[in-house]
């Protein structure tokens, strides 16, 4: 007990909470934005869409992370640049996605995402942590 | 002659023999063809027996059963009947004869006998009791057919009996009745008729009806009726002055799906009766009619087409039997029995083909004797047809390429002979390999069992060439070497120190979190997991619906039957054949021919719907991309309320458009949507719509978005091992855009290893069933082109085990 609410208490819940929260939102947006993208002057509604997932989804949820890093961790600067870093939490996400839908073969997103929101703070604070350190701030140093 | 004269006579000849061969082929072209019949048969035997013939049949041992009569003369002048079943073997010899009394029979007279499946008889007598018989003619049980004035009886491929007769009303009322009767005496179907029709003749037609046909007055009649007994049309054909009589006595089914009719009438121009033949077509429109007015007081007894289109039709009143061409004109005449030169009073019973496609006829002389004569069959001069399906004129890729095919009779041997080569003798059909690129000429030879050799015909194919890969590999290996060793050229006094230093002190200047902290490290990692999580996605839906067994009951399997590549006398079989399999739905072309209703595809149709119905199958309708839209109006105005699906358009995101290399655009596949989906809707069938796709949809997703508004559910066709793997997350999509159900609606490998068809195709179906799909549907049930077909290969058993086992 002590044990769980010494986790809870870290900021790695909340770091991963907070991006657990804007996956599923992004997810949401998108899942329902689907089908207009794809009738959207054909192909390029399918080229926006691609883009909007695969390239503008990533960077957001990468700058995210960074700043959360930076603001729970004191951390300056990155390792991992913004998109590859935001790309690596997305796919982590959809993955479990998958594995959820297809494992409990509930087709309906949004009970998923719920049940993500619940279950993967823990976990996506540590993998948003291991993902993207970025440097300690650097140590002052006496002049005397 | 001169010299230079005969140099004139020698350019002048040339051009006369073409001349001369350009008027003779005018000549030939102008003139009506008809196929020609071949030698005539012979008598091979002829039996005399005691009694009168009604009937016969030639039974399952080889042998012949004759229905009848027989009178016993007893001393006084007193007379006793009997009804009579005679038995003889294959050479006609007497094996048994069984009499049956009043006690069995109201009316001492079998007018026809039918053999059952147990090897026992059914006796039908003229006063309307039917009698079931063991193999030895020991009545079993009777039952009475309610109707009386029976005449005869023709058996039905569902295994029941058409039965038909006519009876006069205690009103004196003319009822001629049809009755479908099963083997216990239970009557399925009926069909009388009154005003004056009388039945003489009945055949059950390809689309599982039946025909009827006698006399109406003094005209002949006919009459077509479907097997839901609805009657289709019936024709009176009227000939002559009103007191002209015309009677049909037999009639037969021909090959382009219409019938012949024989029998007789009156031709004033000869003074009395004659036998008449008259063609007609499926819609019962005389084609051509032969009146015989050299043959005069007698009439055609019974008709058979023969395999070259011809007829045999055989005298009722004399024991002569007439050959005919496709026309209807004599070819010869045989006088197959001696009737003691008394052929005026010989009286024709039956004819029918033998298994050795002879023919057997049984009649009664004057004298109270039955005579059954075999005739040997014709001699076959026709050579086979050779019918090769692949390769077909075009180039095909690199490997092995199907040789298919198709010979229209049992051969002694099919040889085929590649580029001139010596022939090459195969068993059937079978795969030339090894074949080097370029162009290839092939002919395939067939021998009937005649020795008549047929032949397809010079086919030319070619090869591609061969992608050198295998070149590529190596000039990458000899690249990358050379590279390696200007390298350790370039690197010879670093490595010279490395060596020195030894490679543990590379390890020793670091620990694993500075590994961990260096950046490129974790980069690469991150990447690394990226890979990994992108694998999972597309691989882990595959391999856990394939490892689970979700229940669902719902599933049902389908198959794709190409119906238009078998015979009309396959259809119903094949059908019966899939339905054992457990099979629910099959999915066909669209096949008809709506310029011709005459054309036997359109049998062929009937037939097909026929089976469905009979076996309580559903059926899916295909329409591809480039249907004439009269075509499909054509099919679903006359099948249309059979289909339990309608395919609209066949993957139209990967179809070709009208301009050649180019995919449909958008506003071409859209359009032609709407064109057929708008006819379809039009005649406002029950059938369920779907379109099917293929992987290509992935990118051309605003189609099955589009196209999913109208249609009950979407189809995703699943061919290749590789698209298997990655179908779940294909089905998933699909069905996430359009919110329809997805159904499997091609799926299938086109390979000549039964292994690795039967595998693949079992491994779909447990995942596509652990997925909670609506149905999977095998494409092909047959298939000449390729080896997509399971007939006949082990998947077909695979397939019906796994539908036993799992729905």
């Amino acid at each position: 007990m002590l044990r769980i609410r010494k986790i809870l208490s870290k900021p790695v819940l909340v770091h991963g909470a907070i991006i657990v929260i804007a996956l599923a939102i992004i997810q949401l947006i998108l899942d329902a934005s689907q089908n207009s993208f794809l009738l959207f002057m054909p192909p390029l509604g399918f080229a926006f869409f691609m883009i909007t997932q695969f390239l503008i989804q990533p960077i957001i949820v990468g700058a995210l992370n960074i700043v959360l890093l930076h603001r729970m961790y004191g951390c300056e600067g990155w390792q991992t640049g913004f998109w590859l870093n935001g790309i690596f939490l997305l796919l982590a996400f959809s993955t479990l996605t998958v594995v959820f839908q297809t494992i409990f073969g509930l087709a309906a997103t949004p009970y998923i995402l719920l049940v993500e929101v619940l279950l993967l703070p823990v976990p996506f604070g540590y993998l948003g942590k291991f993902s993207n350190r970025g440097n300690q701030p650097a140590a002052p140093q006496t002049t005397s | 002659m001169s010299a230079s004269q005969r140099g004139s006579a020698w350019r002048l000849t040339p051009r006369i023999v073409v001349i001369a061969v350009l008027i003779g082929l005018m000549l030939f072209a102008a003139v009506p063809q008809s196929k020609a019949a071949t030698g005539p048969s012979s008598v091979e035997w002829s039996k005399s027996f005691s009694g009168a013939a009604n009937s016969v049949i030639q039974t399952s041992d080889g042998g012949y059963a004759i229905a009848g009569y027989s009178v016993t003369y007893s001393g006084g002048g007193y007379s006793t009947a009997s009804a009579l079943l005679l038995k003889t073997d294959s050479s006609g010899s007497f094996q048994w004869e069984k009499t049956y009394g009043s006690d069995v029979f109201s009316h001492l007279n079998v007018m026809a006998v039918a053999q059952t499946p147990d090897s026992g008889y059914l006796l039908f007598g003229q006063g309307g009791v039917m009698v079931k018989t063991d193999a030895d003619g020991n009545v079993q049980q009777s039952a009475s057919l309610g109707m009386t004035g029976v005449y005869t009886c023709v058996p039905s491929s569902d295994g029941n009996y058409f039965v038909i007769g006519n009876q006069v009303n205690p009103t004196g009322e003319q009822v001629a009745w049809m009755l479908k009767v099963n083997e216990q005496g239970s009557v399925l179907l009926n069909k009388t008729w009154t005003g004056g029709v009388v039945y003489q003749a009945v055949i059950e037609t390809n689309d599982r009806g039946y025909a009827l046909a006698g006399y109406w007055m003094n005209d002949f009649w006919f009459a077509k009726v479907d097997s839901n007994n609805n009657v289709q049309w019936y024709q009176p054909y009227t000939y002559g002055g009103e007191t002209d009589r015309h009677f049909i006595y037999s009639i037969t089914k021909t090959v382009d799906g219409g019938y012949v009719l024989a029998g007789a009438g009156d031709w004033q121009a000869s003074g009395g009766m004659v036998p008449w033949l008259i063609k007609i077509d499926s819609e019962g429109h005389e084609k051509w009619k032969q009146i015989y007015g050299q043959i005069l007081n007698n009439g055609f007894g019974a008709v058979l087409q023969t395999a070259d289109e011809g007829y045999v039709v055989a005298l009722s009143n004399s024991a002569m039997l007439i050959r005919t061409d496709s026309s209807g004109s004599e070819q010869w005449n045989i006088t197959y029995a001696d009737t003691g030169g008394q052929n005026s009073l010989y009286h024709l019973a039956g004819m029918i083909q033998t298994s050795d496609r002879g023919y057997a006829l049984v009649g009664t002389t004057s004298g109270g004797a039955i005579v059954l004569t075999k005739l040997s069959p014709e001699p076959d001069v026709t050579p086979p047809v050779v019918s090769v399906s692949s390769p077909k004129r075009k180039t095909y890729d690199p490997g092995d390429i199907p040789l298919t095919v198709t010979v229209d009779e049992p051969t002694s041997w099919i040889r085929y002979s590649l580029d001139g080569n010596g022939n090459v003798t195969i068993s059937g059909n079978t795969t030339l390999s090894g074949l080097s690129s370029g162009e290839h000429t092939l002919t395939v030879y067939a021998q009937d069992l005649s020795g008549n050799e047929g032949t397809s015909g010079a086919i030319q194919f070619s090869v591609a060439s061969v992608f050198p890969i295998g070149w590529i590999v190596a000039g990458v290996a000899i690249a990358a070497g050379a590279v390696v060793g200007v390298l350790v050229y370039v690197k010879r006094d670093s490595l010279k120190s490395g060596k020195r230093q030894g490679l543990r002190s590379a390890f020793k200047k670091q620990n694993l979190s500075v590994i961990g902290n260096n950046r490129m490290i974790r980069t690469l990692t991150i990447i690394g997991l990226c890979i990994m999580f992108v694998l999972v996605q597309l691989f882990f839906p595959f391999f856990y619906f394939s490892a689970s067994k979700g229940s669902n009951s719902g599933f049902e399997v389908g198959v794709t039957y190409v119906y238009e590549q078998d015979t009309a006398g396959q259809v119903y079989g094949q059908v019966s054949r899939i339905h054992d399999l457990g099979i629910k739905t099959i999915r066909v072309n669209l096949v008809c021919d709506y310029v011709n209703p005459n054309n036997p595809l359109n049998s062929l149709t009937d037939l097909f719907f026929s089976a469905t119905q009979n076996f309580g199958m559903q059926v899916a309708l295909i329409i591809q991309n480039r249907e004439d839209p009269n075509q499909i109006r054509y099919y679903l105005g006359k099948w249309g309320q059979d289909l339990a699906y309608v395919q609209v358009l066949n993957e139209p995101e990967s179809a070709s458009s009208w301009d050649v290399g180019a995919l449909f655009t958008d506003d071409e596949a859209i359009s032609l949507f709407e064109q057929v989906y708008g006819i379809v809707e039009s005649y406002h069938l029950s059938a369920q719509l779907y379109t099917n796709f293929g992987a290509g949809f992935v990118v051309r997703s605003n189609l099955p978005i589009k196209f999913s508004e109208n249609l009950d559910f979407v189809g995703l066709d699943v061919f290749m091992e590789s698209f298997l793997v990655m179908s779940p997350t294909f089905i998933q999509l699909l069905h996430e855009i359009t919110n329809k159900n997805v159904v499997i609606t091609e799926f299938g490998m086109s390979t000549s290893d039964d292994v690795a068809q039967s595998n693949y195709i079992i491994s779909g179906l447990n995942l596509f069933k652990s997925m909670g799909l609506k149905g999977c549907w095998i494409v092909y049930w047959n298939s000449q082109a390729d080896y997509y077909g399971i007939r006949g290969r082990l998947a077909e058993q695979k397939v019906g085990e796994w539908i036993a086992q799992n729905t």
